[in-house]
C-alpha cells in the first residue's frame, strides 16, 4: 500500500513484523546465549553485500524473537531485570556481527528507559506490553540544519479540543523506522514537549532516506511529522514555566544522563572492532594468497601478518576489558546514584570506553586490508562494513570531545561533564543571571 | 557484449584536441587546470561506479599523457619530478583517476627502448596524440602469478595468447594492453592493441574504491599475435628486471596516495568552513575556531607536507639514478627513499582519509557528500604493495646491512638459489 502526505512523499507501507519472542528468557546467562544465536544468524544477512542497503526487517525480527529486547523489564514490573553488564553484552554481542543492527538496539534500550518510570497506569501498562511482545522502541530527536544538534524547527500547537498537533521533519531516526513506538520533540508556545507516538498515527511518514556510507541498518533516515495529533497521554511536558523566548531550554539533564546511551554505544563499536578481527582471521585463513616476499606456505604463517592480528587482539580485548569494567561501575552507580565520586568515575569510565571502542574499530576496519590483500577489497566480500560502520557511527559523539572532558579532570581538576550538561549550563549561563538558580 | 565494451569506451574520442605543452612548467599548471575539472566530477557520488571515460579524456587533451615522452622522440621530455608531481596533482582529484596516468606511464617506457622500427614509431605517434596504455599482469587464485595466460605456437607456427587477467588497471580504456604470459620458452611479453581480434575487455571492477582506475579483468581467446611487434619469447620483459626496476612504478603508486592525502586534506577544510555545524560543548561561533578541531588539521597538514617533501626527494634523486644508473650507493639510496613515500604517503591518506569524519560530523557521512571516498580509494590503493614488507627491507637495511629490495627480486633470488642446491630439478624444467 502506498500512501501519500501532504509534501507528496511517498511512502511504502511496511511488512508486518514477526516480533513475538520464541522464548520467553528467564537468566542474565540465558540472555547472553540468545544474543550469541541471534548474532550469528544476523552475521549471515551482514556478509551479503546486496542486502547493505536494505532496509533489516529480517534482522530486527532476529533482535525481537531472541527475546532479548525485553530483558531490560525490571523484576517490578514483570521482567528480568538484566543488569547493566548483561545488556550492554548483549548489544556488544549483536553488533559483533552488525554495527547497525546493534544500534537498533542500543537506541530501544535507551528509549523503553523512561517507560519504567512512568505512573502506573493503563498507558504505561500498554508501553510494557508492547516490550513484552518483542516491539521495538526508536528515537526521533534530531534533527539536521541548526547552528548546534539541539537547534531544533519542529514545532507543535493546541488544536481546538486542546490536544497537541505536530509538523516537522526529524532526521537521524535510528530505529524509527522499524520501530512500533518512537520518541520526538516539539517547540511550542508553553516551553518544550517531549512524546511517544505510534508508528500507526495519521500524519506519520517514515521515510526510507536514509543513505550514509556505514551503519545503513540503522534505519537512521526521516521522519515526518503532517499535522500529527498526540495522545496526551503520551505528551510529557518538558518545561512548565511559560516560555521567555523560543530559545528557553528544557530543563538541565542529570549529570549522567548521557552515560546509558555512550555505553551502549560503546558497546556497538567495541562489538565492530571484534567483527572486524575476527573476519580478517577468517579471511585470511580461506582466502589470503602468500606475498611474494615472504618464505611461507600460508599467509596466516608471516610473522609480520601474526603480529598485526597480535596489535588488533590487544586493541579488541583491551576494550572489552574498559566496556566490562564500565559497565559493572554503572551497576554499582544505579545503587547509590548521589555518590559524587562515583559519579565522576563513571563518566571517566564511560569515556574511557568510547575513546577505545572508537579507536579500536575504526584502526582495525581500515588496516585489515593491508594484511588481507588486494582481492579483500572486492565489494563481493563486503568487509569494509566494519570501517564504514564504526566511522559513520563514531561520528555523532565525537570523542575529541569525550577526550577532552577527561584531559580537564586530570589537568584542571574539573568534574568530568557530558556533552548535554556541559551544553545546557552553557546556555544557561547565557540567560539572564538571576534565571541561572531555576535552570541548574 | 564485450565487443560492444571496446567500442562504447572508445579510446579517446574523435572530437579531442591534445594540447602541445612546451615547457615543464606548462605540465605542471595543465596538470592543475585537469585536476579541477576531474575533481567536479569525483564529488558525484553517482559517477563513482561508472566508467571514467571523460575523465581519461581529460588527461589526454591537456596533453598530460604525453610529457614523458623523450625529446629525441618529439616529446616534451619530462623529468621524473615532473611525471611524479603530474600525478600527485591529479590523484589529490581523483585517485582512481591518477592510476589511469600512473600505469600509463610505466607502461610507455617500454616503448623507447625498443628498437627503431615501423612499430615503434606507431606507438610513439599515438601516445603524442594522447592514447593510453594499459597492463595486464596479475591474474586470479591460481598456481602463482603469470601460470595460467599462456603464448602457444599453433599447427601453422603462429605465436597464439589464451587466458585471462585481473586488476588490469587502466585497459578498459587504454589503446594498447601490455601483457605477460608463459610460453614454452619462458615467460614473455606483449603489446596489444585493444582491438585486436579475441581480446575482450570486461567493465567487472567492482571494489569498494579506486573505482576509476578501472582494473577489470580481460579474456584472451585464441588472439593471434603479430610476430614483427609483439613479443620477445625469453627477452627482457619477464626476465629479472633492473634492482631498481619497481621504483618507477612504485614511486608514481605513493604519488597517488600523497594526491589521495592532500584531497582529503583540502575536503575536510572545505565541509569545515562551508557546512560543519558547532559541537555542543564548543564556545565558538563556527566550527573552525574550535581548538580541537584546528589542531586535527594542524596533524593532517604536517602528515601531507611531510609526504609531499619525502615525494619530491625521491623524484629528484630517481633524476639522479637516471643519469648515473651504475652508481650502488644511490640505488640503494633511491629504494630506500621510494620506500620511505611509500610508507608516509600510506599512512597520511589513510590516516587523513578515516579520521577527518571525527571532525566533520554525522551529516558528513551521508552518502550524497561522496568523502568516504579518499579513504577507499587509499584504502583500496595501497594493498596491492603492503607497505609492511616496503618497510622490512628499510628496517633490514637499518639493522642487517642488507642492500634493500623490492619485491618479486627478492622472491626470484630465492628461488633461484633453491633451483641451483636442486640442480636436476632445474634441468628438466
Amino acid at each position: 500500500m502506498t500512501t501519500t502526505n501532504a509534501n507528496n512523499i511517498q511512502w511504502e507501507k511496511p511488512p508486518t513484523l514477526i516480533t513475538q519472542p520464541l522464548q520467553k528468557i528467564t537468566s542474565e546467562a540465558d540472555a547472553i546465549v540468545a544474543a550469541y544465536a541471534a548474532a550469528k544468524e544476523i552475521a549471515e544477512l551482514a556478509k551479503d553485500h546486496n542486502l547493505q542497503k536494505e532496509i533489516p526487517w529480517r534482522q530486527a525480527e532476529i533482535l525481537s524473537q531472541s527475546g532479548i529486547t525485553a530483558i531490560g523489564i525490571p523484576k517490578a514490573l514483570g521482567g528480568l531485570g538484566a543488569s547493566i553488564a548483561t545488556i550492554v553484552e548483549t548489544v556488544r554481542i549483536i553488533s559483533t556481527a552488525d554495527g547497525g543492527v546493534g544500534q537498533i538496539l542500543q537506541i530501544h534500550h535507551v528509549m523503553i528507559r523512561s517507560v519504567f518510570t512512568r505512573p502506573d497506569n493503563a498507558a504505561r501498562q500498554l508501553l510494557l506490553n508492547d516490550i513484552f511482545n518483542g516491539k521495538r522502541f526508536g528515537h526521533a530527536g534530531a534533527e539536521t540544519g541548526g547552528k548546534t544538534k539541539f537547534d531544533h524547527k519542529t514545532t507543535a500547537q493546541r488544536n481546538s479540543e486542546g490536544k497537541w498537533v505536530v509538523n516537522g521533519h526529524k532526521f537521524y531516526t535510528t530505529g524509527s523506522h522499524l520501530a512500533e513506538w518512537f520518541s520526538a520533540g516539539a517547540k511550542t508556545a508553553e516551553g518544550d514537549i517531549g512524546f511517544l507516538v505510534n508508528r500507526n498515527t495519521p500524519g506519520v511518514f517514515l521515510d526510507d532516506d536514509w543513505d550514509a556510507f556505514g551503519q545503513q541498518h540503522s534505519v537512521s533516515g526521516g521522519v515526518r511529522f503532517d499535522n500529527v495529533v498526540l495522545d496526551d497521554r503520551f505528551v510529557n511536558q518538558r518545561n512548565n514555566e511559560p516560555a521567555v523566548d523560543s530559545k528557553t531550554e528544557p530543563t538541565p539533564p542529570v549529570r549522567t544522563g548521557l552515560t546509558w546511551p555512550q555505553i551502549l554505544h560503546a558497546a556497538i563499536d567495541t562489538g565492530i572492532a571484534r567483527g572486524a578481527l575476527e573476519a580478517a582471521i577468517e579471511y585470511l585463513n580461506n582466502n589470503s594468497h602468500v606475498w611474494v616476499d615472504a618464505d611461507v606456505e600460508r599467509a596466516v604463517q608471516e610473522p609480520m601478518i601474526i603480529k598485526a592480528i597480535g596489535d588488533y587482539a590487544i586493541a579488541v580485548r583491551t576494550t572489552e576489558s574498559v566496556l566490562r569494567d564500565a559497565a559493572e561501575l554503572f551497576d554499582e552507580y544505579r545503587n547509590t546514584e548521589d555518590n559524587h565520586h562515583l559519579q565522576d568515575e563513571l563518566i571517566l569510565a564511560v569515556a574511557t570506553a568510547r575513546a577505545k571502542s572508537d579507536q579500536a574499530s575504526v584502526f582495525i576496519g581500515s588496516d585489515i586490508f593491508s594484511l588481507l590483500g588486494a582481492s579483500s577489497s572486492y565489494n563481493k566480500f563486503n568487509l569494509n562494513r566494519f570501517f564504514g560502520d564504526a566511522r559513520v557511527h563514531t561520528t555523532h559523539d565525537p570523542i575529541r570531545w569525550r577526550l577532552h572532558h577527561i584531559g580537564n579532570y586530570y589537568l584542571n581538576g574539573v568534574p568530568p561533564d557530558e556533552y548535554s550538561a556541559a551544553s545546557a549550563r552553557k546556555r544557561a549561563a547565557a540567560l539572564v543571571p538571576d534565571q541561572l538558580g531555576a535552570i541548574l | 557484449m564485450s565487443t560492444s565494451l571496446q567500442k562504447k569506451f572508445a579510446v579517446i574520442s574523435n572530437a579531442i584536441t591534445v594540447r602541445r605543452l612546451a615547457s615543464e612548467a606548462e605540465a605542471i599548471t595543465a596538470a592543475h587546470e585537469a585536476a579541477a575539472e576531474i575533481r567536479e566530477l569525483a564529488k558525484i557520488a553517482n559517477l563513482n561506479d561508472k566508467v571514467p571515460q571523460r575523465q581519461a579524456d581529460i588527461l589526454s587533451e591537456y596533453g598530460l599523457t604525453a610529457i614523458y615522452v623523450p625529446k629525441e622522440f618529439g616529446g616534451l621530455g619530462a623529468s621524473i619530478a615532473t611525471v611524479v608531481d603530474v600525478v600527485r596533482i591529479i590523484s589529490t582529484a581523483d585517485g582512481g583517476v591518477g592510476q589511469i596516468l600512473q600505469i600509463h606511464n610505466v607502461m610507455i617506457r617500454g616503448v623507447f627502448n625498443r628498437i627503431d622500427d615501423e612499430f615503434r614509431t606507431r606507438l610513439i605517434a599515438d601516445i603524442l596524440a594522447g592514447k593510453r596504455f594499459g597492463n595486464a599482469l596479475a591474474e586470479g587464485k591460481g598456481k602463482g602469478k603469470g601460470g595460467l595466460t599462456r603464448v602457444e605456437r599453433n599447427a601453422e607456427g603462429k605465436l597464439i595468447l589464451n587466458g585471462r587477467k585481473v586488476f588490469a588497471t587502466g585497459c578498459l580504456l587504454a589503446e594498447w594492453i601490455s601483457i605477460s604470459a608463459t610460453s614454452d620458452e619462458g615467460p614473455v611479453g606483449v603489446l596489444l592493441n585493444r582491438n585486436t581480434p579475441g581480446l575482450f575487455l570486461e567493465d567487472d571492477w567492482d571494489a569498494f574504491g579506486q573505482q576509476h582506475s578501472v582494473s577489470g579483468s580481460i579474456r584472451f581467446e585464441n588472439v593471434e599475435i603479430d610476430e614483427r611487434f609483439a613479443p620477445k619469447v625469453g627477452g627482457s620483459v619477464g626476465g629479472l628486471p633492473g634492482r631498481t626496476g619497481l621504483t618507477w612504478p612504485q614511486i608514481l603508486h605513493a604519488a597517488i596516495d600523497t594526491g589521495i592525502a592532500r584531497g582529503a586534506l583540502e575536503a575536510a577544510t572545505h565541509y569545515l568552513r562551508n557546512n560543519a555545524r558547532v559541537w555542543v560543548d564548543a564556545d565558538v561561533e563556527k566550527a573552525t575556531h574550535e581548538h580541537h578541531t584546528i589542531k586535527r588539521i594542524g596533524e593532517y597538514a604536517v602528515a601531507v607536507r611531510s609526504a609531499e617533501s619525502v615525494l619530491k626527494y625521491a623524484a629528484k634523486l630517481f633524476d639522479q639514478h637516471k643519469q648515473d644508473p651504475e652508481n650502488e650507493a644511490l640505488q640503494n639510496e633511491l629504494i630506500l627513499a621510494v620506500a620511505t613515500v611509500r610508507a608516509q604517503s600510506d599512512e597520511a591518506s589513510l590516516y587523513i582519509g578515516r579520521d577527518l569524519f571525527s571532525l566533520t560530523g554525522a551529516n558528513s557521512t551521508l552518502a550524497k557528500w561522496n568523502l568516504q571516498r579518499y579513504w577507499a580509494d587509499a584504502r583500496v590503493h595501497t594493498t596491492h604493495d603492503p607497505v609492511r614488507w616496503r618497510i622490512y627491507h628499510v628496517g633490514n637495511y637499518y639493522l642487517n646491512g642488507v642492500p634493500p629490495d623490492e619485491y618479486g627480486r627478492a622472491a626470484r633470488l630465492r628461488r633461484e638459489e633453491l633451483a641451483a642446491a636442486t640442480g636436476a630439478t632445474h634441468q628438466s624444467v
